[in-house]
């Protein structure tokens, strides 16, 4: 379990995220969400030790992550970055410390990437690469910094499989997206970042109910029916009319 | 297949040393090169010997330093040039040869001094900056220190030109009046940060792959950064203070084993640490040879060496961007 008390952040003199206060279990997927800007990369930044001076607490099964040694730090949490870096070395150098070496890629499909260099890879594939490195390691918290961003549909239910797995296998998953509707479908609990403040943690069913979705991303909810009968519930973008409403639409 | 490849290079420098210790303006009959007192082995001793070995030194020393700074920097362009280490170096060379040029074998210590003092100036004021991410706020502060150490070699050189000479073939780099006595303290500087390097390995590897990744893997990679630079910055002072500012070796030779290489891993340093002194001494053989009696100095040989594979490489990396 992840319990983040109080958790606040400041780079010089811009506080990134203030008072944040949350709690994630293992065996779920977690979609963090927020406008740009709103603290989302900082969030994650904070759980995987890029901030070695925070405030509050960031506890993992009741141990503080600051005082927790870098063999321990790397047990506890694996991240898959926004930004990826542009190195000029072969895709299997990568995997030289990984148990299993490029096995895992091998699994995602993506054997046919080892040999290339990383430098001349698509962005998309760079991401692929980089999403095996991440499910290469064993930790208890797997972060994903808006990893869809750069995919193709394949690409993206790739992503989608893999976070599955981990939450079959019992680990905590947080992702950030700016696909609200698509995080919702899969996720099973979300926080949504404001200016850096925690404006709602809680189920994807809450979430819907809050009306966040509207007010904060300009989603509105619409119910249609399929061909078999079904009510079909469906977030989408909302037209300045519907905005106005708020959370009544 | 890696293996092989460092065999190779290591062949490769063993045979390139054994052609500089034969090549010169003095014919050596090798038979006699261990008998005491003779002519062969007064020459063989005390100016060849000295010499090959100050070339692969200074080789291995700028290459080792090219690389871990490319590494902590971020920056496939980093080089003890682009830190300010040469300028700085340069600058406290100068500065000894205007006020204690009678003291002229304590030179050296003045190159390592300049050079140690211009990295504790970039890291200072590097660690200020807190918006920009560690790699680039290196890099900007190297490009102000140096652009400082420049202004203030100028103004030196224009108070007392009389000390330009001097400066100038130190400017340039090379081993044509290397003394023995001047490598025992870089050499122990330089061979032990060898084995370090090879040893840490596996952190560059880490390092290279950005700051997010370093910190989830439990690093704190600004610290790291930092003392990859100043290990960096202690191996081309050590090697500045003799061979002078060898240019290129420091930016090139990384290239030339993560090409050769793949990139990564211990296979990656240790190629470089070979490659870097069979390149030196190349340049070494040519400076000494292709004008033989006379001699250029052997930075030239390594800019004209140099250059074409760095521009090859920059085509080659952009054909892939």
């Amino acid at each position: 379990m992840l319990e983040v008390r109080n958790l606040s952040v400041r780079a010089g003199k811009t506080l990134l995220l203030e008072d944040v206060s949350f709690t994630l279990n293992e065996g779920r997927i977690c979609a963090l969400l927020g406008a740009n800007g709103s603290g989302k990369t900082s969030l994650i930044r904070a759980l995987t030790s890029y901030y070695p001076h925070y405030q509050g607490s960031i506890m993992f099964s009741g141990q503080e992550l600051r005082n927790s040694s870098k063999r321990e730090k790397a047990s506890l949490h694996a991240l898959l970055p926004q930004d990826l870096p542009q190195v000029d070395i072969v895709v299997s150098s990568l995997f030289d410390d990984v148990e299993g070496g490029t096995g895992v890629l091998d699994g995602l499909g993506l054997s046919r990437l080892a040999g290339r260099r990383l430098i001349s890879l698509s962005g998309g594939e760079r991401e692929l690469v980089f999403l095996a490195l991440m499910l290469s390691r064993k930790a208890s918290l797997y972060c994903l910094d808006e990893a869809e961003a750069n995919l193709d549909p394949r690409g993206r239910r790739l992503v989608e499989r893999s976070m599955e797995r981990l939450k079959r296998e019992g680990h905590m998953v947080l992702a950030s997206f700016h696909d609200i509707p698509r995080a919702l479908r899969f996720a099973d609990d979300c926080l949504v970042l404001d200016h850096g403040r925690l404006v709602f943690s809680g189920s994807v069913g809450d979430f819907r109910e809050s009306g966040l979705a509207t007010s904060l991303f300009g989603l509105v909810e619409r119910c249609f029916t399929s061909e078999d009968g079904q009510l079909v519930k469906l977030l989408l973008e909302a037209c300045d009319e519907d905005v106005g409403k708020g959370g009544e639409a | 297949m890696a293996k092989t490849g460092l065999a190779v290079a290591a062949l490769i420098l063993i045979i390139m040393a054994l052609i500089c210790l034969m090549a010169g303006s003095t014919r050596l009959d090798f038979t006699r090169v261990f008998t005491p007192g003779s002519v062969e082995s007064i020459v063989f001793m005390s100016v060849r010997l000295p010499r090959v070995l100050a070339a692969a030194l200074a080789g291995l020393a700028f290459a080792l330093s090219g690389l871990l700074l490319q590494v902590a920097s971020g920056n496939d362009l980093a080089s003890p040039n682009i830190i300010g280490v040469n300028s700085g170096s340069g600058f406290a060379v100068l500065l000894f040869l205007c006020f204690l040029p009678q003291h002229f074998l304590l030179l050296p210590f003045a190159a390592f001094a300049g050079a140690m003092a211009a990295a504790v100036l970039v890291f200072t004021i590097s660690s200020l900056s807190t918006r920009l991410s560690s790699s680039s706020s290196l890099i900007l502060a190297g490009v102000a220190v140096n652009a400082l150490f420049n202004a203030l070699i100028s103004t030196l050189s224009s108070l007392k030109p009389e000390v330009m000479g001097s400066y100038s073939a130190f400017s340039v780099g090379g081993f044509a009046s290397i003394q023995p006595s001047s490598l025992v303290a870089p050499a122990v500087i330089i061979l032990i940060s060898s084995v370090l390097c090879i040893a840490i390995a596996p952190v560059l590897d880490v390092i290279r792959l950005g700051d997010e990744i370093a910190s989830s893997l439990g690093y704190r990679p600004r610290r790291v950064r930092m003392l990859l630079s100043m290990l960096a910055s202690l191996m081309a002072g050590a090697a500045v203070s003799f061979a002078g500012l060898l240019g290129f070796v420091g930016l090139v030779t990384p290239h030339l084993a993560n090409f050769l290489t793949g990139g990564g891993g211990r296979r990656t340093v240790v190629m470089c640490a070979l490659s870097g002194p069979t390149l030196v001494l190349l340049s070494d053989l040519l400076a000494r040879t292709v004008v033989a009696p006379g001699e250029l100095p052997a930075g030239v040989f390594m800019a004209a060496i140099g250059v074409p594979f760095l521009v090859y490489l920059l085509t080659r990396r952009a054909r892939h961007a």
